[in-house]
């Protein structure tokens, strides 16, 4: 690996996982017109550099991934859509810091591939977590559905307004 | 978990927010799932709830970096190329996933080989090994701590701390204070009469040697006795006592860290150069000697002399300049220096003489009755408009200086020093 500029394998990585977050997706005209706007828009941020490209990309798969939903595509495919689409959207931004932080002859590639590895580690767990309850039959009921509802908007604002406040 | 006014959560600690808008994907798929009644996308929202606890919980390793630095040569000829090698090991019981280290290179060395950073990932007792080579400048320079940042996995949440390196921490050319040319002041500045002996003949009450009579020589230092003898007339010679204290006043505030391109030697290194320089040969000459730096973070050396003087004197010329950071110029730098200059001191000011402060100051100590010389490495360029305006400012000041009555040296960036004191008449 010796003379691979920093931020290179993390561009590779971003690029392939994005990839497979578009081909997941793109079963629709709509959906494959986004999802490949937004995967040339990663490719142009990880090659050029620019944080905004690459989550412009991400946004880009996102919306396809959301279209391909609304479209009849299965909640594991979405899911793995979504996560491939995380796993690109970080892993971008590590190349384009990694692109200015250090020096074109410093050596990156170990903690360019173990934070590909982790965050594609961390993604699969978020995804299995987030499809657990597929595989449990409960009898839905008005009532139950409501709670739970209420208690998902509440769990997520909450760990929005700490998480937020954490990132400013 | 608590946050302060800049973003950090514990000392050091901070999010990066490279997930930021997460969590409003997230309700926007939750939106959508129920208005389009798509429970699949409801699984995507799901996820990016887990992902929020994720960032919510995870914590970044703590920085347990033992780093060791080895400089090959310690003691290089400018210009020399200089080989570091540096270890850096996880101390550590936890694995750092994402380590960023840089090392503290003195802003006036330039690396040309290698990174003087790595970016890795280390295990428990693991260790890394880093190699970059630079080029040996003018003076003695100390390494920084190193900057270490430790993150997550995913990279969401940082550390960063400072890491003290242990090994060799100085690389560079110490200044033989002791070897220089022997410099002289110009008679203007060496007004006071001493009560040290000088090396120089001249009148005095220890004796010195005796010499063949000169048209003019008093005739009481005519050896008689001699002349009784032998029939020649000689002069008795004896050690002039002429010596002075003398402050050699190293301009290091951040004004004066310029060179005319980069990788040339700033105007804070040829100061240094020409203290080192002056420090011997008015030390041979029987002056007491001490040196001032003007920059925020001052050292002072009383005038005096002796080996452990010289060491102390080499020392603090062979130190990086202490006032990269911060600017020390005006009123307060006056008084620190004339609260300890000793009686009928002269001070010989080195500065490029870039700003109106530092003139401003030679003419203050000028006023006040104390005997300054400047010398003025010249740091200015001609490439562009700006670099010519600076140019003329700085002929001025000098122009303004000599108007004073105040001696001054103006040494150009390809000049030599000795060259540039004997056209001033500075030489012995």
């Amino acid at each position: 690996m010796v003379g691979v500029k920093p931020g290179r394998v993390a561009t590779v990585c971003a690029l392939a996982f994005g990839t497979l977050g578009f081909v997941l997706v793109a079963v629709g005209g709509l959906a494959t017109v986004v999802g490949a706007a937004g995967l040339c828009s990663l490719a142009v941020g990880c090659l050029t550099g620019s944080r905004s490209a690459v989550t412009l990309g991400a946004v880009g798969l996102f919306a396809a991934m959301v279209v391909a939903g609304v479209g009849g595509v299965g909640a594991p495919t979405l899911v793995g859509s979504s996560a491939a689409a995380l796993i690109a959207w970080t892993v971008g931004q590590t190349a384009t810091e990694l692109r200015t932080a250090f020096d074109a002859r410093a050596r990156t590639q170990a903690l360019e591939l173990t934070h590909v590895a982790g965050t594609a580690l961390v993604a699969t767990a978020v995804g299995g977590v987030a499809l657990a309850p597929q595989a449990l039959t409960v009898d839905p009921t008005p009532l139950g559905t409501t709670l739970l509802l209420g208690g998902a908007v509440l769990l997520t604002t909450s760990l929005l307004g700490s998480t937020r406040s954490g990132g400013e | 978990m608590s946050v302060d006014e800049e973003g950090e959560i514990e000392a050091g600690v901070r999010r990066t927010g490279r997930w930021r808008g997460v969590g409003a994907a997230a309700l926007l798929a939750g939106a959508i799932a129920l208005v389009t009644r798509t429970p699949a996308l409801l699984f995507v929202s799901a996820a990016g709830v887990a992902l929020l606890a994720y960032e919510r919980v995870v914590s970044p390793p703590p920085v347990s970096l033992a780093v060791s630095r080895t400089v090959d040569d310690e003691d290089p000829e400018p210009g020399a190329i200089v080989s570091v090698t540096l270890t850096v090991r996880n101390v550590g019981e936890r694995t750092i996933p994402e380590l960023r280290y840089a090392d503290g290179v003195p802003q006036t060395l330039t690396v040309i080989d290698g990174a003087a950073s790595v970016g890795t990932a280390l295990r428990p007792g693991a260790a890394t090994t880093v190699r970059y080579e630079v080029e040996a400048g003018h003076g003695r320079r100390e390494f920084r701590p190193g900057t270490a940042v430790v993150r997550d996995v995913t990279g969401v949440i940082e550390r960063r701390a400072q890491v003290a390196v242990s090994g060799d921490d100085t690389v560079g050319h110490r200044p033989k204070v002791s070897e220089g040319a022997a410099p002289s002041l110009p008679p203007i500045a060496a007004r006071y009469v001493g009560q040290h002996p000088t090396d120089r003949a001249g009148s005095g009450l220890t004796f010195r040697s005796v010499r063949e009579y000169q048209r003019g020589d008093p005739l009481g230092r005519i050896d008689w006795r001699r002349r009784a003898k032998t029939g020649d007339l000689a002069t008795v010679e004896f050690h002039e006592e002429r010596a002075v204290s003398v402050v050699l006043a190293v301009d290091t505030r951040l004004a004066a860290a310029l060179a005319p391109s980069a990788g040339e030697p700033t105007a804070i290194e040829r100061a240094q150069t020409a203290a080192a320089t002056l420090f011997s040969g008015l030390l041979a000459e029987g002056h007491r000697v001490g040196i001032a730096t003007l920059g925020a973070e001052r050292a002072w050396l009383a005038p005096s002399r002796g080996a452990e003087h010289e060491h102390r004197a080499r020392e603090l010329l062979s130190a990086a300049p202490p006032a990269l950071s911060a600017d020390g110029s005006g009123a307060e730098t006056d008084d620190w220096l004339t609260d300890r200059l000793p009686p009928h001191a002269t001070v010989v000011l080195l500065t490029p003489l870039c700003d109106d402060g530092v003139a401003d100051l030679a003419r203050r100590l000028d006023a006040a009755g104390t005997p300054v010389t400047v010398c003025s490495p010249d740091p200015t360029a001609t490439e562009t408009a700006g670099q010519r305006l600076a140019r003329l400012e700085r002929r001025e000041r000098l122009r303004r200086l000599r108007a004073t009555g105040i001696p001054t040296v103006d040494w150009e960036p390809t000049g030599d020093l000795d060259r540039a004191l004997a056209t001033a008449r500075w030489s012995a």
